[in-house]
């Protein structure tokens, strides 16, 4: 079953296969690229019964809806090529009552922009893994926003390439895990070009007995001087008996960098509850504020789309008010 | 301390004069074998206990692998590992530095040993190869019941003490395959018990001299720091170079117990031929405070974890170290720390310099146990890479079970700014000497927790390190 896809804009929608056909889709979608692909990606990828791809014309403005509701089979594919100088949004939401796997691909032109919003709001029961590979062009811009809020357990693993020069990566990550939900995260981005940028947020509140593993990688080879790259993960922690793995690497060859990374967990604090109850908010719905803070606070900075920020917001107050329901 | 000797006295790269002079008794064959472990124990007429621990430990050595993470060890060869040394003059006790056989003083003259023990240490000591061939302690501090021997003394004068500790409850055999190598051909060390509420005023010393080629040198440190005392102690490692590798496989072993206060500084300057795989913890209690700093500057390949398991309400760790790795030099080090109460604090703050092509690695472990609350924590590792031959990297992985957990923790890596030293050349300062300020600001937070003779020695020999680096 294809999903609902609603395209602005000079783009087309085309099965894995069409696209396969065509010499120049094919080469960016080959299989290349899987040789540095996380297992996720590897897995889903051999075993995709359907696969869509998005293409986005050189120089074109588009902007893509795309909502999943249930899944074309145990394992599919879903494919963003974004043509040189195109400037994207995309927002790719996905609502699965069942497990799946999924691989996705972003490829980006010399010169595109794409701002890429995906939400998994999954059923609570489903287990999904997600293997992603993102190639930058020369010159191109990625900003990319996940946020994992429901399903039972998922496993995210993405790659970011990139091997051409000047390219700009920005990766966020937000998401809430409450009762009985685990997140395993595992990201990596690789510079082999010169002058490439890149940074990695992850904000995960933990709830309940949940647990959220969270693996940032970042490596700067030999042939990327002049990149610059920072890794920040934070945790707020909100129950005794949640689980917080945070493992932030760097691996470093050139001295021409510049690299860092930081994490912070930290529970709920005593100063900013004692601000709001001051005010006359109740304690619940301080709590509740905080908490919105913490990741509305991510989510304005990764400029997405209105629209899909929109409905980022309202399912990330859903499943915040089931964790502290207002007073 | 050291003193200076030159460029090669301090780098520890200068072939020594002939060690086979040094040599009193030594294992027949390279090889570590259970006949070895069980010739050690009989050389060294060990009680029972001891015998079967080292026996015991020797079959978990078989059997556990070596460590699939970390740096390439499939060069080492265990085969090739001669793994008991006995230095000329042992069998007695020199009572005075001028007893010590002339060609071993001359060694650690060169270091500076004697010099420092009249200065300002409590006490000092001194192994070569297998065992501690000198010790002293100063009257004043003996009087007050600080026990301070080397550990063989300690098995034969103090075996309640010693059954009581050692390596049961710190670092049991079973913890890894080096632990248990060192369980079967442990020799040496310090054994340092200081009683309830001594507070010991000045730093008590150990240089460690690895001398004979292809040695393994396995000494065991053990320090128990009774309720409301306070201690520092010092430990420096050299070898000369050799072609055939060495390795230095050893167990330090500290109980801090409640409002206790222990310091351990290593500065370890092995020749780049020495493999230095230790296994180095202490157990913390209520309210003490256990102070880790280390200075990695000499071996060819380090792993090194110093860890602290912070059991009582209220302890508190600090780790400090400096790793500098050149060509041929991989430096897997970083700090471990376990909260398992609750407001117990701790910090961590490594700084690492590769050049030529060497490796550094920071690689930590903090964690927080479940219903531990008010933990408070703070991780900062910052690298130099010097240029692109060498490389660096973090792994800090941070496993946080607790909701009132306040854990914060920051990386760097990068080269020299150039901004500083242009701003220093600007002001009449050559090259090295602007590279040698900012690297001393660099590892200024670490070398400031050191004694003034070793922070001077440590700024000159990373100075020295870093000469030509620029450009």
């Amino acid at each position: 079953m294809k999903p609902e896809t609603t395209i602005e804009g000079n783009a087309r929608l085309l099965t894995y296969h069409e696209a396969l056909e065509d010499t120049a889709l094919g080469k960016i979608l080959s299989a290349e690229d899987v040789k540095n692909a996380p297992e996720g990606y590897r897995s889903a990828l051999a075993g995709m019964e359907e696969g869509t791809v998005i293409v986005v014309e050189p120089h074109a403005r588009a902007k893509i809806t795309v909502e999943r509701k249930s899944p074309p089979g145990r394992a599919f594919g879903t494919f963003f090529i974004f043509g040189e100088n195109s400037h994207s949004t995309v927002f790719y939401r996905t609502a699965l009552q069942e497990s799946t796997r999924e691989c996705r691909g972003i490829f980006l032109s010399k010169l595109a922009v794409a701002h890429c919003c995906f939400l998994q709001a999954d059923n609570e029961k489903a287990l999904s893994t997600v293997g992603l590979v993102a190639r930058l062009g020369e010159c191109s811009q990625l900003k990319f926003l996940n946020s994992n809020i429901g399903g039972n357990e998922k496993r995210d693993a993405f790659l970011f390439l990139q091997d051409r020069r000047a390219s700009r990566c920005e990766h966020f990550e937000a998401g809430l895990a409450r009762q009985g939900q685990k997140f395993f995260l595992d990201s990596d981005h690789l510079h082999t070009a010169p002058d490439t940028y890149s940074r990695s947020v992850f904000k995960y509140a933990t709830a309940g007995n949940s647990q959220v593993n969270v693996d940032g990688k970042v490596t700067i080879e030999q042939a990327a001087p002049g990149s610059d790259t920072h890794l920040l993960a934070k945790s707020l922690l909100l129950s005794e008996n949640s689980i917080s793995k945070v493992i932030p690497m760097l691996f470093v060859r050139n001295s021409d960098v510049a690299a860092g990374h930081g994490s912070s967990m930290t529970p709920l604090q005593d100063e900013e509850l004692f601000y709001l109850r001051s005010r006359g908010i109740g304690e619940s719905e301080s709590k509740l504020l905080v908490l919105q803070g913490f990741l509305r606070d991510l989510i304005s900075r990764s400029e997405m789309d209105a629209g899909a920020l929109g409905t980022l917001e309202a399912e990330l107050e859903k499943d915040a008010h089931s964790i502290f329901p207002r007073d | 301390m050291l003193k200076e000797y030159g460029r090669d006295a301090l780098l520890r790269d200068a072939p020594g004069s002939d060690s086979e002079l040094h040599v009193g008794y030594r294992a027949e064959h390279a090889g570590l074998t259970l006949e070895l472990v069980k010739e050690i124990s009989e050389v060294k007429e060990e009680p029972d206990w001891m015998r079967r621990h080292r026996i015991k430990s020797f079959e978990i050595f078989e059997k556990k692998p070596l460590p699939t993470w970390g740096p390439d060890l499939s060069h080492l060869d265990f085969s090739a590992i001669v793994g008991f040394v006995r230095p000329k003059g042992q069998g007695y006790k020199p009572n005075s530095w001028d007893e010590v056989p002339a060609e071993i003083k001359n060694t650690f003259e060169k270091l500076g040993i004697p010099e420092a023990e009249r200065k300002f240490l409590a006490g000092v000591g001194a192994q070569y190869d297998s065992e501690v061939l000198y010790k002293s302690l100063r009257s004043n501090i003996s009087d007050l019941g600080v026990i301070y021997t080397d550990m063989d003394s300690a098995v034969r004068e103090h075996p309640e003490l010693v059954k009581k500790y050692f390596m049961n409850r710190c670092v049991p055999a079973t913890d890894n395959k080096f632990a248990a190598l060192h369980g079967a051909f442990w020799s040496g060390g310090s054994f340092l018990y200081v009683p309830a509420g001594v507070k010991v005023p000045m730093p008590l010393q150990i240089y460690f001299m690895m001398n004979y080629p292809g040695f393994g040198q396995f000494e065991h440190t053990l320090i128990i720091a009774e309720e409301g005392s306070q201690v520092q102690y010092i430990e420096g490692c050299s070898a000369p170079h050799y072609t055939k590798d060495s390795m230095h496989a050893a167990v330090v072993e500290i109980f801090v117990q409640k409002g206790a206060r222990a310091r351990y500084t290593s500065i370890q300057n092995w020749s780049r031929n020495v493999y230095n795989l230790n296994t180095k913890r202490a157990i913390v209690q209520q309210d003490a405070v256990m102070e880790w700093v280390g200075g990695t500057l000499g071996s060819g390949v380090t792993m090194l974890y110093p860890c602290s398991i912070l059991v009582g309400r209220g302890a508190r760790a600090e780790h400090l170290n400096i790793a500098l790795a050149g060509e041929g030099q991989v430096k897997d080090t970083g700090a471990k720390v376990f909260h398992m109460a609750s407001n117990t604090s701790s910090k961590i703050v490594s700084k690492s310099i590769c050049k030529e092509g060497g490796v550094v690695r920071y690689r930590g472990l903090l964690s927080v146990g479940a219903h531990c609350t008010g933990v408070k924590s703070n991780v900062r590792c910052d690298s130099i890479i010097a240029d692109s031959k060498s490389k660096a990297e973090t792994v800090p992985v941070m496993d946080i079970r607790s909701k009132d957990a306040v854990i914060g923790h920051e990386a760097s890596v990068g080269r020299i700014s150039e901004e500083q030293l242009f701003y220093l050349m600007s002001r009449g300062m050559d090259a090295d000497e602007a590279l040698s300020l900012v690297v001393r600001g660099f590892i200024e937070p670490i070398v400031k927790e050191l004694p003034l003779e070793y922070a001077v020695e440590m700024n000159r020999l990373i100075e020295m390190e870093m000469e030509g680096s620029v450009g």
